[in-house]
């Protein structure tokens, strides 16, 4: 679409000033092409240029080679040129498409085919456009328009989701609009914001804020070379969004609409049958040596009612309502329909361009008050005031409403509490616990979600931008641009009463709220950012083979954040929630908080006879959150590129076989101020505390402060190949880049002596990233049949390189104590964090965890003496051989931990147990952990799509996938054997999981081969008490995100819809997942949360 | 043509030199200042700032007893006086079940050390504070000092022997090895001392003064005193607690109801955490010792995560004296199977045959059970177990929630009285109202102590009652230890007397055969007793237990050398159903556990600390 859009405005342009006159038209419409005589001087042509699918192309360029004779194509194709000699040769141009020479005759129709090659194509960089051949940093350009106007996509990252090699995007929850994707441009640089700057037509916006359906096109910079313009925040490479503008000369109207069917994609489901529940708690209990929790005289009443479910209870109701056995999962989700709606207007109208963009959205999720209400406008106006001035306004804005309800805990605590033996809803009354035996404070999850008041998340964000362009001398192009970005969120949460009810007893179980009890707050979030750029251009061909473009410009901007937070208590009645009708205050918070920037930028670029291409950039950036004396930085950075293909020996070599050939390299440096807007600073932080008995201020120092911190930089080298082969059907980019981020903002952890206190922000670590990436595209067609296929890669190895010192440990170590026989380890001084650390020579965030054991099974030497590397192959205590030899492990002065004691409560059958890697004795001992080679950050990212067409038919489908990373998940009520009294029990362990009785061998319960633990009333049991290997997941995955089907109408059959074009398809989103990890899905990194969504949907793409 | 050129390119630069002074004008542009938060430049620069930095050093003292832990409410958990609900974790080191790199560890030498560093930062620094009088000033750097020596006391009971750090720390120079502990016991008594010194510092204030509940003489006379009974120097510790006999303290007549917000003003708190019902400023005591028919904001009721230990609450002795023994009740009950013992603890009514389908029920469930059903009476099963708890020392039903006793709940807007009663068949909001609990599967006593009752709080959960840690019956008491090792024993018993006198019914010592003091040994018994009788639920036993070098021997057993199954410890051992049953035992896993690790990671950071032995 980009390169139409220049396309067609090239040929506004010189539609203007060469169209031919009506008179011209007329002459050469009625010259018969028989009656030309060859001697004539002066002779017209006429004719007319369609594209391969025979519809007209307008504002061709058609050039009669040698003169300077040149017309452009009207809107239907046609044009009129007269020659100056009789055997004139004509040349047909047409940005995006391949050229095409052909001797002039009347009435010619030339067919032009598209560039597929895309050497043409243009790329939106920092402040400006480039010419895809002529780039020499590290791009990729991706289609958007062409994947959200067939995929049910409601944020932009997932779309973009393995689109592009270097790009990696993980989702993080299924919640409507607040999906949390976590989007990184070659691997994770920083532990402070890692994310890439995302710029909307300039703006700097978060990607969850864009309308999928507005956007036009998006760039990614990765290379410091393309992102150093945007020194101050490109680090993390730069995202450029660039939405839709109006097109050619004719009003045009679309509607893309589709209907989604929205499901989880994956449960973890818990224990849905009572009785079995309450066996196997019973089971957890015994086991650990206590007696059973659950008499069995009501679990006798749960099967009896079981096997007469409508039979009518005692206390009236029917037994599956009085002795339920539900399975949460089933009533917590939904399948749903989401619906979205788009109309798109744009055109152009002598002298000015527009478009408008309005989009509604309704996606209800899956979850009952989880969904949101979008609505989006996106307004453009484009004026040619007069050849030299251009002017320009754009307001973009969108509006959220969200409803509100408990569903965010549902990864916690609070929703796994919860058993089977309630009943959701029945009666207009929600189900408490039926029997008093069980837990008081199991929970009615459908409470959780239904239970509150009035309640919402509605936000309002709007953002405007004005341009002048003035064109001078001719070479010259300055553009000033202001931009303001406002948003607005107001959240309201008001209490519910909350009764429940128990069907079988007939009685309240947990009574109504007293009113005066029930609160409502708002919570008002605003901020308002303006930016103020003006760059100045000049372009200059000199003696046509040396191309030179500058660029100067300046920036500066302010963000400003606050928050106001109410809460008043104490309701007249349950629905009568406005804070005015509410008797007391709880409290009224509130803060203030901003920081400015300002730049000075440019940039030179130098090409002779396209072959050879040099580019600098630089940037100067002061930013509020450093010193006075630290507040500047300077990040420059060089390019070079030398198209081989364009070579002489290239062409007459093998390599001939290229139709382009680019070397690119890059080198320079980038800036990264994410922290605490007043970080150099040292303050005290405000509040209450009570004194003398009543709420008073206090302060307390909580920051120490370093008056030096300054930048972090990022310095990044790359390398990279691109190519076209094949007349353009295969084409390639390879990248290396080794990315150095150095002076890293950060408070390492400090000691305890210090208290709450946290470390001065230092400019403290380093870390490398080094990698790899590759991209294939082939484009062709046979016959009838389109087809492509794309494939993407990227490898990224992660390091830190500085940060405390080297981590030092072992017997010995100590550099001041040589004792052998002292163990040594400084990990506590020189890293940070706890089951993911921080520490030189290791990848950020490394997952450092207790090995589980692993023996001979051979239990005792040649000698009989208990032998430590003999016990059980797997860790895990399955057998009497295994017991005994833990005890006599414990007799010979070797020692267990945490636990300690063998013991049926501690260790015991069917409990894992560590290993002792420092060699101490003691098994699960304070050295004992290991790093794993291994993140929650992929190393190895891939997509790959596979396009075709045929007829009208259209067929696509995405994959995508990553490995190398992992995950750490305990969670009881998920997946761990650990049983919690009123907690909920995951069917998967239930249905799997160790059992031995000691005293009954034969017990029908035994398994002695699980791999997950027995099940314990312990919690944490021996197997879950430290972070440990088992519960350590591969997150490795390949995903089928999308699969579309759609089919094209013919043009004579939707002209009678009055339609242009009119298409239909069928989606599929998130349609399978390969993956070993048990959780909800690989990329939440996490087992447990609101599901990601498959979706199955229909659409309709109208364009009038 | 060259001159038209450099014009040109003079205009142009000209355009964007305007276009860039117009928008760079601003020189200060850059320099942006927060408007939440206090510069340090700037802090002691006003007397209001100055104050609430003050403030902030008390506030840190409470939220020793509040803020991110629930399961740290108490250490009487820690104790033989109460145990933690197992669905929560805590207290591991007096479990068995941990290693030094244990939070617990973590968190307390964190919180401490930010006490420290607050109270400190106000010694050393408040004179800088003009706009606050010179009188005003020495009087909050005496109420710090107490507040930092109330700290490093904490500490040196934890780990005996701890870094002393007198200055705010600098970064980076937190190296200091450990002082001995007898260095951190005299710099406990200097800071003491100097607050005592302090003129501008009262001895108490009155309750109706606007400064009550902060740091007076008392308070440091308290301390100090508390840090001479750990040095055995009798006579100084007699004599600080004497003085506090001196300023006008005197016991609150009516011991339950002195635990009420209602009452937390009065003449026998010396000194107390300090808790509002505002938003975020109330006592977690509410949660941890309320049960789920205590009123909360939230209605789903508190959680009774502490559960007092039957070993604990069977040694209260008769109100005349005479100890208690169950087997005087009932005949054989200590050699019976607990799970058979529970049958003499089962609500009347009971019957395979009733009517109700609840009785009917739980007569089969405790058949289930293991309950001796032989020894059930029907109709006199309940008349029969109150008598247990019938002619007690008062304090404990004052202080905990017995069987077939009722409690004023706020689940409901009536507020009903709710009854202990096993098995549970009730309704909050019907008959025959049983009191629900968090672990309604089991019979355990309850706390009544910090419980509010009816909806007297605004929410359970975070209640405003105040938590007492130094009033004037534990200074009595500590007078009467401080005495009667001295041997004074005979003027010991006056002040044990006066603290027993306070209860109605409760016999004083040396008025019957039971009470008679028999010796200097037998006294530190009975002052022992009286501690826990008085103070439990209060979080003051653990630190005493450990100066008697009496904990191990009461929370796990005198056998603990010697059995190797846990179940065979001979103490409180345990989260213990009333009738014996365990929910849990502890593991012993050596005495090293008598004083906390050194967390591991400060011993990585900081190579001049030495671990304790045995971690």
């Amino acid at each position: 679409m980009e390169k139409r859009f220049i396309a067609s405005l090239a040929g506004a342009a010189l539609l203007m000033v060469a169209s031919p006159t009506q008179a011209e038209r007329k002459l050469a419409m009625s010259v018969h092409p028989n009656a030309v005589s060859a001697t004539q001087q002066q002779r017209a042509v006429s004719g007319k240029v369609v594209d391969d699918q025979g519809e007209p192309l307008i504002g061709v360029t058609v050039k009669e080679q040698g003169t300077k004779n040149a017309a452009v194509t009207d809107m239907d194709g046609r044009f009129t040129l007269s020659l100056s000699k009789s055997d004139a040769q004509l040349t047909f141009t047409y940005i995006g498409y391949i050229d095409v020479t052909s001797r002039a005759a009347d009435n010619m129709v030339i067919t032009m085919k598209e560039d597929r090659n895309e050497l043409n194509e243009i790329v939106v960089v920092g402040y400006g456009t480039q010419k895809k051949v002529n780039l020499t940093g590290s791009v990729v350009s991706v289609d958007m328009a062409k994947e959200t106007n067939s995929r049910p996509v409601t944020t932009v990252a997932q779309a973009l989701q393995g689109m592009a090699a270097g790009l990696d995007i993980l989702q993080g929850s299924g919640k409507p609009g607040a999906e949390n994707f976590s989007v990184n441009i070659r691997g994770v640089g920083t532990m402070n914001d890692a994310s890439p700057l995302v710029l909307v037509d300039g703006m700097e916006m978060s990607l969850s804020d864009v309308n999928p359906m507005d956007i036009e096109s998006i760039s990614v910079l990765k290379d410091a070379a393309s992102c150093a313009i945007y020194g101050n925040r490109g680090a993390n490479g730069v995202i450029l969004v660039t939405t839709k503008s109006g097109t050619d000369g004719k009003v045009s109207v679309s509607y893309t609409g589709r209907l989604s069917v929205n499901k989880p994609s994956k449960l973890v489901r818990f224990m849905s049958n009572y009785a079995d529940y309450m066996e196997l708690v019973n089971e957890a209990s015994e086991n650990i040596g206590t007696a059973g929790k659950y008499p069995q005289t009501v679990i006798d009443q749960w099967r009896q009612a079981e096997a007469n479910p409508n039979g009518i209870s005692e206390s009236g109701y029917p037994n599956y309502v009085a002795y339920p056995n539900t399975d949460w999962y089933d009533e917590i989700y939904q399948t749903k329909v989401m619906q979205e709606h788009a109309i798109s207007l744009s055109g152009k109208d002598t002298r000015t361009r527009y478009n408008l963009g309005l989009t509604y959205l309704d996606n209800p999720g899956m979850i009952v008050r989880s969904g949101e209400q979008k609505y989006s406008v996106n307004l453009k106006l484009i004026s040619d005031v007069t050849d030299w001035l251009q002017m320009g306004a754009q307001v973009w804005g969108t509006h959220s409403d969200r409803d509100r309800n408990n569903v965010d805990a549902l990864s916690s605590w609070e929703f796994l509490k919860t058993v089977p033996g309630i009943y959701p809803y029945y009666d207009g009354k929600f189900g408490g616990i039926e029997t008093s035996v069980e837990d008081g404070a199991a929970h009615n999850p459908m409470l959780l979600l239904n239970g509150d008041g009035d309640s919402y998340y509605k936000t309002t964000h709007a953002y405007t931008t004005a341009f002048a362009q003035i064109k001078f001398l001719k070479d010259f192009t300055f553009k000033s641009t202001f931009g303001y970005d406002y948003y607005n969120a107001r959240h309201k949460y008001t209490d519910g009463q909350n009764e429940s009810y128990s069907f079988s007893r007939g009685e309240v179980v947990s009574s109504p709220a007293a009113l005066e009890a029930l609160s409502s707050y708002m919570y008002y979030h605003h901020y308002y950012n303006w930016k103020v750029t003006n760059t100045l251009n000049w372009n200059h061909t000199f003696a046509q083979k040396h191309d030179v473009a500058a660029l100067v410009g300046f920036e500066e901007g302010k963000n400003s954040d606050g928050n106001t937070d109410v809460k008043k208590m104490g309701m007249i009645d349950a629905t009568i929630t406005d804070l005015n009708t509410l008797t007391s205050e709880e409290y009224i918070r509130g803060n203030f908080t901003g920081y400015t920037y300002r730049s000075w930028f440019g940039r030179l670029n130098y090409a002779y006879d396209s072959k050879y291409l040099v580019e600098a950039n630089f940037r100067y950036d002061g930013s509020s959150r450093f010193s006075p004396d630290n507040r500047w930085g300077f990040f420059p950075s060089a390019s070079a590129g030398w198209r081989i293909s364009e070579e002489n020996f290239a062409k007459n070599s093998f390599l001939s076989v290229f139709d382009n050939l680019k070397l690119r390299a890059s080198y320079g440096k980038l800036g990264n101020s994410s922290v605490d807007n007043y970080a150099y600073q040292s303050w005290y932080e405000t509040g209450y505390t009570t004194m003398a008995g009543k709420k008073s201020p206090r302060f307390y120092l909580k920051n120490l402060p370093n008056m030096n911190v300054t930048w972090e930089t990022t310095k990044t080298f790359n390398i990279g190949l691109d190519f076209t082969t094949l007349n353009g059907r295969l084409s390639g980019v390879f990248d290396y880049y080794d990315k150095q981020t150095s002076g890293i903002l950060y408070r390492p952890t400090i000691g305890l002596i210090f208290g709450d206190k946290v470390a001065p922000l230092q400019n403290l670590a380093g870390v490398s990233n080094r990698g790899f990436e590759a991209t294939f595209r082939w484009e062709d067609k046979i016959g009838d049949v389109t087809y492509g296929v794309a494939v993407n890669g990227s490898f990224n190895k992660n390091r830190v390189t500085d940060y405390k010192g080297a981590f030092i440990s072992g017997w010995g170590a100590d550099p001041n104590n040589p004792d052998p026989n002292v163990y040594y380890s400084n990990l506590g001084e020189v890293s940070s964090g706890g089951t993911q650390r921080l520490v030189e020579g290791h990848m950020m965030n490394e997952f450092y965890v207790y090995p589980i054991y692993n023996g001979t099974g051979t239990y005792y030497d040649a000698n009989g003496v208990v032998d430590p590397n003999g016990g059980p192959r797997d860790g895990m205590i399955r057998t009497p051989e295994d017991l005994k030899w833990a005890q006599d492990m414990v007799a010979a002065g070797y020692s267990f931990e945490p636990q300690h004691a063998v013991t049926p409560n501690a260790i015991w059958y069917g409990e894992y147990i560590y290993a002792d890697t420092n060699g101490d004795k003691v098994y699960g001992g304070s050295h004992d952990q290991k790093f794993m080679g291994e993140s929650n950050v992929p190393k190895f990212t891939f997509g790959f799509q596979v396009h075709a067409e045929w007829k009208g038919i259209d067929f696509s489908m995405n994959w995508g996938g990553a490995t190398g990373f992992s995950t750490y998940w305990r969670e009881i009520g998920q997946n761990s054997s650990n049983v919690v009294f009123g907690l909920s029990i995951p069917q998967w362990i239930a249905d799997d999981h160790y059992f031995y009785d000691p005293n009954n061998p034969n017990d029908p319960r035994t398994n002695i081969t699980s791999k997950n633990p027995r099940m314990s009333l312990e919690n944490p049991s021996m197997s879950d008490a430290l972070d440990n290997t088992f519960h350590l997941y591969s997150c490795d995955y390949l995903k089928l995100r999308n699969l579309t089907i759609g089919y094209t109408l013919p043009k004579n059959i939707s002209r009678k819809f009055y339609a242009e074009n009119l298409r239909v398809y069928f989606s599929g989103e998130n349609l399978l997942t390969i993956t070993s990890f048990p959780g909800l899905d690989p990329e939440m990194r996490s087992g447990e949360g609101y599901a990601t969504m498959r979706q199955l949907s229909f659409g309709l793409n109208v364009t009038f | 043509m060259e001159k038209k050129i450099l014009y040109r390119t003079y205009r142009s630069l000209m355009i964007a030199a305007t276009s860039v002074a117009l928008t760079a004008c601003n020189a200060d542009f850059l320099d942006t200042q927060p408007s939440d938060r206090v510069g340090t430049d700037l802090v002691w620069t006003t007397y209001n700032m100055a104050d609430a930095v003050v403030n902030g050093a008390y506030e840190r003292f409470y939220w020793e007893q509040q803020g991110e832990c629930p399961d740290w409410q108490n250490f009487d958990a820690a104790t033989d006086v109460c145990d933690l609900d197992a669905n929560w974790g805590g207290y591991d080191w007096a479990r068995g079940r941990c290693n030094a790199g244990y939070w617990g560890f973590n968190d307390w030498w964190k919180r401490l050390y930010e006490e420290i560093y607050r109270t400190s930062n106000v010694i050393c620094n408040l004179d800088r504070c003009e706009a606050m009088s010179a009188s005003e000033r020495a009087r909050d750097i005496a109420e710090c000092k107490f507040l930092r020596a109330w700290a490093y006391y904490r500490a040196n009971v934890l780990w005996r022997g701890v870094p002393i750090y007198t200055e705010p720390v600098e970064y980076g120079e937190d190296t200091k090895p450990r002082n001995t502990a007898d260095e951190v016991w005299q710099q406990i008594l200097k800071d003491c001392s100097d607050a005592i010194a302090e003129p501008n510092l009262p001895n108490k204030y009155a309750t109706s003064d606007k400064n009550y509940g902060r740091v007076t003489k008392a308070c440091a006379y308290y301390l100090r005193g508390q840090v001479y009974l750990w040095l055995k120097d009798w006579d100084k510790a007699a004599s600080d607690f004497m003085a506090i006999t001196t300023m006008g303290f005197e016991l609150f007549p009516d011991y339950k109801n002195m635990f009420k917000a209602a009452n937390e003003r009065n003449d026998e708190y010396i000194f107390q955490y300090q808790y509002t019902d505002d938003e975020g400023m109330g006592s977690l005591l509410g949660r941890t010792h309320g049960n789920r028919n205590t009123y909360t904001a939230d209605g789903f009721g508190c959680w009774n995560n502490l559960i007092p230990n039957p070993y604990f609450v069977d040694s209260y002795e008769y109100a005349d004296g005479r100890p208690f023994n169950m087997d005087e009740v009932f005949p054989g009950y200590s050699a019976m199977d607990p799970k058979a013992r529970s049958v003499y603890f089962l609500r009347d009514g009971l019957d395979p045959n009733a009517a109700s389908d609840k009785l009917k029920n739980g007569y089969q469930q405790m058949v289930t059970y293991g309950a001796d059903m032989s020894q059930y009476d029907k109709d006199g099963n309940e008349a029969r177990i109150l008598k247990v708890y019938q002619n007690r020392d008062p304090r404990m039903l004052m202080n905990f929630i017995t069987p077939y006793s009722t409690y004023k709940g706020g689940s409901t807007a009536d507020c009903w009285d709710y009854t202990l009663r096993w098995p549970y068949i009730g309704s909050d909001n019907a008959a025959p109202y049983d009191l629900r609990t968090d672990t309604n599967d089991r019979f355990y006593y309850l706390w009544r102590k910090f419980v509010p009752e009816g909806r007297e709080t605004k929410n359970g959960l975070n209640s405003d009652i105040d938590t007492p840690i130094f009033r004037y019956a534990g200074a009595l008491i500590a007078l009467a230890e401080a005495l009667n090792e001295q041997g004074k024993t005979d003027e010991a018993v006056k002040y044990i007397n006066m603290v027993r006198a306070r209860i109605p019914g409760l016999a004083l010592l040396n008025s019957n055969e039971y009470t008679k003091v028999t010796g200097q040994d037998n006294m530190r018994e009975r002052i022992r007793n009286e501690y826990g009788w008085e103070l439990c639920g209060e979080g003051q036993l653990y630190w005493k237990q450990l100066r008697w070098d009496t904990w191990l021997d009461r929370k796990l057993g005198t056998n603990r050398t010697l059995v190797s199954d846990p179940a065979q410890l001979n103490g409180a051992n345990g989260m213990t159903e009333i009738w014996g049953t365990k929910r849990y035992t502890n593991n012993y896993i050596g005495d090293h556990v008598k004083l906390f690790a050194v967390p591991q990671g400060e011993l990585e950071r900081n190579p001049n600390l030495t671990q304790n032995p045995g971690w």
